[in-house]
């Protein structure tokens, strides 16, 4: 390409010669042991119609010939042509019998090449080839994509500046835009109304200059001033797509807008992709070449596009899962050192300011427990959890974080929503008049997490629609004719004021709560946050504040918190983890309930110790054996659940007892 | 020095040349230029805010042209242009290897919503030297490019029009300024016209010949945020034929050059403030005697209620010193309750008498950019608060919110009735309690929002407590009083800021300064405020780390209002004593 500043001139002869070797020679060793020709299989279907796209992977030219496989990063365009002609070239020879014609331009192909062999004939002795007078781009049905390394970097949409021009780059984003398919003219075919010969014009850019007057011998040397005509069922049409994709939201630098990157998609790339999806698109970065009277006047500046060779839609789930890798080996072995537990746990919300406990169970609900499925009965894996605690305790800042920490998650407050936007809820469409399903909070967060605040202010019927979520983690509509049933696999981060505005220690637990204990029971944990006065709490924490006033930063003595996005793949590293029980624990975990239930029986201010709280432990002890990276539960997981379940009970029945300090900072 | 030519063969150079401050206040403002006095690559100067932003378009810095009948070729460098630089019996060689592309950014720029008439005027003054001095080497340098159609007596009159116009004086400005009480009605125009023009704020733009400006950036290092107030120095682009082209390039349905000039940016001042205070040592010098003659300002417009004007005071000075997460230092919110009501209905021909409205048009006076947001239920329930993305065009279209840092928002709740929100109202509610909590606003991009910092001081007026949340509320203390008593005040307060002109840029350059001094205290004070602490949480339980937070930044901002960089013990005392003076009054309230 012109663009290209080297001065080292390639021989493309030689380049020709490389790719066809690449092409006939390469293969890959299957199990069996047999050397399998990747691309002389692939080139066999090509000339039997039976494959449209070949998929040239770079990882395979780099093994093969690395220095052409740099070439074609760097100058990717003119390799598919390259690779292309090739192709072109090879086919004939790959035809192993007749092949029958797929549409009318096969059909118009062949008859074209038939009639010129016969007209060719009784002239005799002269050797034409057929190339020459049809176009190439006619007569190839075939499309040449490159397929970017494996491990090739994806660059931010943001970063792809002119650098990048003619190379293969590849990006992520959001698709906000998509136009309908149209077929887009490859090569335009006209016939002569004077002559009937046919001329050929392929097209390069999006609009092109039509041909009026006949070019044949006969026309011109006769200047009878032959009209040509486009003939739409002569001429090669491709599938052209235009999207438009946009930055995630986590790459635009703060006080930006998001940027968006235009993307060109013909033939097999096209209909890849909706507006709304998460893709990676691999394509060629170019300028857009101007024609005409535009080329003069705006000659100066030109719009970019990326020309697609593979574009991939990724779902948020999948999307994450690319994330993954980025996890270096030094940053696991950082995490993982000695107390990562509690220090991960004191990175969560690092503003606000102690109450260690409640931060580990917000860690353990973010990696979320195992689910199983025994026989068809469904146990959840997720983590529910209440807070309960005087106002101004940092309650719902703690949700909020939550809610920016985890990948997916909802935040509503239980005022502001019925039970219709927390659940499901059909709407008509005013346009059709049809009945659509739109999905609430609950719904949306599928997979995620819903916090919702002021949980004690939501009305009693909106708040049972949240019990089939809490443990069956589905919701039913029966509603205007559609009846179904959503997948709401949600853990559920919900905040709550006492009874009585503040938390009265001369009532009993219940009727400081007033939640009903059905609802209760589905949360694994319930814990109450007091604020009251104590020294040493109350100077650490003057200490920490005037601190950060003084010095506009955090004091420098306390541990360095994570950042955000380090422990989000943490999280999601965790999640791949499936924890199992050992066989040997079970009677450990069975004898410590009985001795739960036992003691509950004996106390008088019981709270609800219930199978319920048994299934919390064990989803408390899978989600920190998930926390170790473990494969196995330990003893010590086990321990730690139960101590956790303690202190929450703790919190709730003797809070004058304990000191329980929580401030925003 | 006038347009591009002039610096030819040297347009590296010319980005020092016009840094110089001589030169820089030379340049027109375009936002006051009349059309007439424009051209083709004039070196113009525009004032205003990023307000949206466009994908990057990549531009040849470096071309080479071929003389077709000689066979010469020479370089040709491509920034600050739009068009090649191309003969007709030239051709451009675009496969030679001298050819270099680069990237500008382009970035859509509004007059400063929310900037006030005192800073408008300033400017239009500026230019108005600037232009005349533009006509006269226009007449005797003709050669310089398109001569302009119009001549000196257009321009005369045009200016003498307004001087007119302003002749009419603090009524005329006054009066517009109150008008904003027909918001609704406003608000109607407005949601037809920032379609076209995109510009938060509608009812300045009258005055303003050119509002909105489309600026490329060739400086890659230059990283302008969306708000961001910004001075820029460029050549002027108003080919025809570029505008069309601007259809296909990504940015769509925008306003033809000659409604929406495009500039060339060479050079591009980001700016702290609208209005450049002047010196900072003679501010600071007599911050004292300011602060006195503010103090007793305010405090008569807030009928006399001292402890209210000391709030006010810190109130207008404040501004965010540090943000991590979801913790933001230096807010103050203010809320300030019992207002007095006014019995008279106000008519279309009277100023509104309303209270919230006259220390409003007060404030403006003295705050550089400000914006009044009447609360009423039907505003609510209409007002888009928050900008959005339009992918339809291409545009971020703007709302209310999108204004600049340091903006003054006054919330007007006096006109509150009760009745129902709806799914607009419920939204916008939360927007500005997120903007009074975290200062940040969540632009609307449909696939995800977007979180942008802001810094405005926000201010609620009302009769009882605001909806809103609020940093610190405090109810006015005052002895009854008539509706035209308080018409009479601000009438006087008002000719007391237009009269003493040195007076009140005095009081303008200090609270601009003042609020942006570095500050610090020394340990011995820091022991004390935590023993402080320990002692008020002993005494009251329900103090809580957000009183410590408040009374950390009162005494911060009480320093600086008096000019000190540093806490001293007295300070925390007062601002103690303040907030419990504060408290005091509260509780007295709710019986």
């Amino acid at each position: 390409m012109s663009y290209r500043k080297d001065k080292k001139v390639t021989d493309y002869v030689v380049e020709k010669e490389n790719i066809k070797n690449f092409l006939i020679e390469f293969y890959v060793e299957n199990d069996d042991d047999m050397k399998e020709f990747k691309y002389s299989q692939q080139l066999t279907n090509l000339a039997h119609r039976e494959q449209v796209a070949i998929y040239i992977e770079i990882d395979d030219v780099e093994s093969h010939n690395s220095r052409l496989a740099e070439a074609i990063v760097a100058n990717t365009r003119r390799y598919t042509l390259l690779f292309s002609e090739v192709i072109f070239e090879l086919l004939p020879t790959y035809k192993d019998r007749d092949v029958v014609a797929k549409d009318s331009l096969d059909i118009y192909i062949e008859h074209r090449l038939l009639m010129e062999q016969r007209m060719r004939q009784p002239g005799g002795g002269e050797q034409h080839r057929t190339e020459n007078s049809y176009p190439r781009e006619l007569m190839c049905r075939f499309e040449v994509y490159f397929k970017a390394v494996a491990a090739a970097k994806v660059i931010p949409i943001r970063d792809v500046k002119a650098q990048y021009i003619g190379k293969l780059v590849t990006v992520r984003g959001v698709v906000i835009r998509c136009t309908e398919v149209k077929p887009m003219m490859v090569v335009a075919t006209y016939t002569c109304d004077h002559c009937g010969a046919e001329t050929y014009q392929p097209v390069n850019s999006l609009s092109f200059m039509p041909v009026v007057m006949c070019p044949s011998e006969d026309c011109r040397v006769n200047k009878s001033g032959g009209r040509l005509y486009l003939q739409s069922r002569g001429s090669k049409f491709v599938k052209f797509q235009e999207i438009k994709i946009q930055e995630h939201s986590e790459h635009v630098p703060v006080g930006h807008i998001p940027r968006s990157l235009t993307i060109f998609c013909r033939g097999e790339t096209t209909r890849k992709a909706l507006p709304g999806d998460h893709v990676a698109v691999t394509g060629i970065y170019l300028p857009l070449v101007r024609t005409g009277f535009r080329q003069i006047t705006q000659g100066l500046l030109s719009d970019t596009y990326l020309e697609a060779h593979s574009i991939e839609c990724l779902s948020k789930v999948e999307d994450d899962k690319a994330c993954r890798g980025e996890l270096t080996e030094f940053e696991i072995n950082q995490l993982l050192s000695a107390n990562f537990y509690s220090k991960l746990a004191a990175s969560l919300a690092p503003e606000i300011y102690g109450h260690e406990d409640v931060k580990k169970a917000l860690l353990l609900l973010l990696v979320g427990g195992v689910d199983r499925n025994p026989s068809g009965m469904k146990i959840r894996g997720n983590i529910n959890i209440c807070l309960m605690g005087d106002p101004g305790v940092a309650k719902s800042q703690l949700l909020s974080y939550i809610e920016r920490l985890a990948r997916r998650s909802q935040y509503t407050t239980g005022r502001g929503s019925s039970g219709v936007g927390l659940t499901a809820a059909v709407m008509k469409d005013p346009l059709t008049n049809e009945m659509v399903l739109e999905g609430g909070a609950l719904v949306l967060a599928d997979q995620g997490i819903c916090c919702i605040d002021e949980f004690d202010k939501m009305a009693d019927h909106d708040r049972t629609a949240i019990h089939e979520v809490m443990e069956q983690q589905t919701i039913s509509i029966a509603k205007a004719g559609i009846m179904t049933r959503l997948n709401a696999r949600v853990s559920i981060l919900a905040a709550a004021n006492p009874a009585f505005g503040r938390y009265d220690p001369n009532r009993s637990v219940e009727q400081n709560i007033q939640l009903p204990a059905a609802l209760l029971s589905r949360f694994d944990l319930l814990w109450l946050i007091q604020d009251r006065p104590n020294r040493d709490n109350d100077l650490k924490l003057a200490q920490h504040i005037t601190y950060v006033h003084k010095h506009c930063c955090q004091p420098p003595t306390e541990f360095q918190a994570l950042e955000m996005s380090l422990i989000r793949r943490y999280i999601d590293l965790c999640k791949n983890k499936n924890p199992i029980v050992p066989a040997e624990l079970t009677d450990h975990i069975v004898s410590a309930y009985v001795e739960m239930r036992k003691e509950a029986r004996n106390n008088r201010d019981m709270t609800f110790t219930s199978a319920r709280n048994l299934l919390a432990i064990l989803r408390l002890s899978t989600a920190l054996a998930r926390l170790r990276l473990a494969n196995e539960v330990e003893k010590d997981d086990v321990g730690e659940a139960m101590r956790l379940l303690e202190m929450s009970k703790v919190s709730l029945g003797h809070a004058e007892a304990k000191d329980v300090g929580f401030y925003i900072l | 020095m006038q347009c591009r030519k002039d610096f030819a063969g040297k347009i590296d150079q010319c980005k020092d040349i016009i840094k110089d401050a001589e030169v820089w206040n030379k340049i027109p403002v375009i936002n006051y230029t009349p059309k007439e006095l424009l051209f083709q690559d004039q070196l113009v100067l525009f004032r205003g805010m990023v307000q949206d932003m466009f994908s990057p378009v990549l531009y040849l810095a470096q071309y080479e042209v071929k003389n077709q009948e000689t066979g010469e070729t020479s370089l040709k460098q491509g920034n600050f242009t739009d068009s090649l630089d191309c003969k007709d019996n030239e051709e451009v060689i675009l496969e030679s290897s001298a050819t270099i592309y680069k990237e500008r950014n382009s970035v859509y720029v509004t007059t400063v919503p929310g900037s006030n008439d005192w800073i408008e005027e300033a400017i239009r003054k500026r230019n108005f030297a600037n232009i005349q001095h533009l006509q006269f080497s226009c007449a005797c340098k003709p050669t310089s490019s398109q001569p302009v159609s119009g001549n000196k007596r257009t321009l005369d009159e045009d200016v003498k029009m307004e001087e007119d116009c302003d002749e009419n004086g603090p009524e005329c400005t006054s009066n517009k300024r109150v008008c904003k009480e027909n918001l609704a009605d406003v608000k109607q125009k407005a949601e037809e016209k920032p379609c076209e023009h995109n510009f938060p704020m509608l009812e300045r733009t009258i005055k303003i010949m050119h509002p909105n400006a489309l600026i490329n950036l060739y400086d890659e290092d230059l990283k302008l945020k969306i708000n961001d107030i910004i001075e820029v120095a460029g050549f002027l682009s108003c080919d025809s034929t570029s505008a069309d082209g601007d259809a296909e390039d990504g940015v769509e349905d925008l306003p033809p050059a000659s409604v929406l000039p495009r500039i060339n940016a060479v050079h591009v001042r980001v700016l702290r403030s609208p209005h450049n205070p002047a010196d900072e040592s003679e501010v600071l010098r007599c911050a004292e005697t300011t602060r006195a003659e503010l103090h007793s300002l305010l405090s008569k417009v807030l009928l006399d209620d001292n402890l209210a004007a000391d709030y006010l005071l810190l109130h207008l000075l404040s501004t965010v010193f540090q943000r991590k997460d979801a913790l933001v230092l230096g807010k103050f919110c203010l809320n300030l309750t019992n207002l007095p009501k006014d019995n008279t209905p106000s008519t279309v021909d009277t100023p509104s008498r309303q209270y919230s409205k006259l220390l409003y048009t007060f404030l403006t006076k003295l705050v550089p950019t400000s914006t009044f947001l009447s609360m009423s239920l039907g505003n609510l329930n209409t007002f888009k608060l928050v900008p959005s993305k339009n992918y339809e065009k291409n545009r971020l279209q703007t709302g209310w919110l999108q204004i600049p840092k340091n903006t003054h928002l006054v919330l007007d709740e006096t006109d509150m009735q009760a009745g129902k929100l709806n799914d607009t109202g419920v939204r916008n509610v939360r927007t500005l309690s997120e903007l009074i909590n975290f200062q940040k606003v969540d632009y609307d991009f449909q696939f995800y929002p977007v979180e942008f910092p802001m810094d405005v001081r926000v201010l609620i007026l009302s009769e009882g407590k605001s909806i809103f949340p609020s940093d610190f509320r405090l109810s006015l203390d005052y002895a009854e009083t008539t509706s035209e008593y308080i018409a009479e005040l601000f009438a006087e307060a008002n000719r007391f800021v237009e009269r003493q002109s040195s007076a009140t840029d005095k009081l303008r350059d200090y609270l601009i300064t003042v609020a942006n001094l570095a500050y610090e205290f020394s340990d011995d004070v820091e022991t004390k405020i935590t023993e402080d602490f320990v002692k008020m949480r002993r005494e009251r339980q329900e103090t809580s780390s957000q009183d410590l937070h408040n009374l950390l930044v009162l005494a911060r901002l009480f320093s600086l209002s008096r000019g000190c960089t540093t806490l001293s013990k007295e300070t925390w005392e007062i601002v103690q004593d303040m907030e419990e003076q504060r408290r005091l009054r509260m509780e007295k309230k709710r019986p």
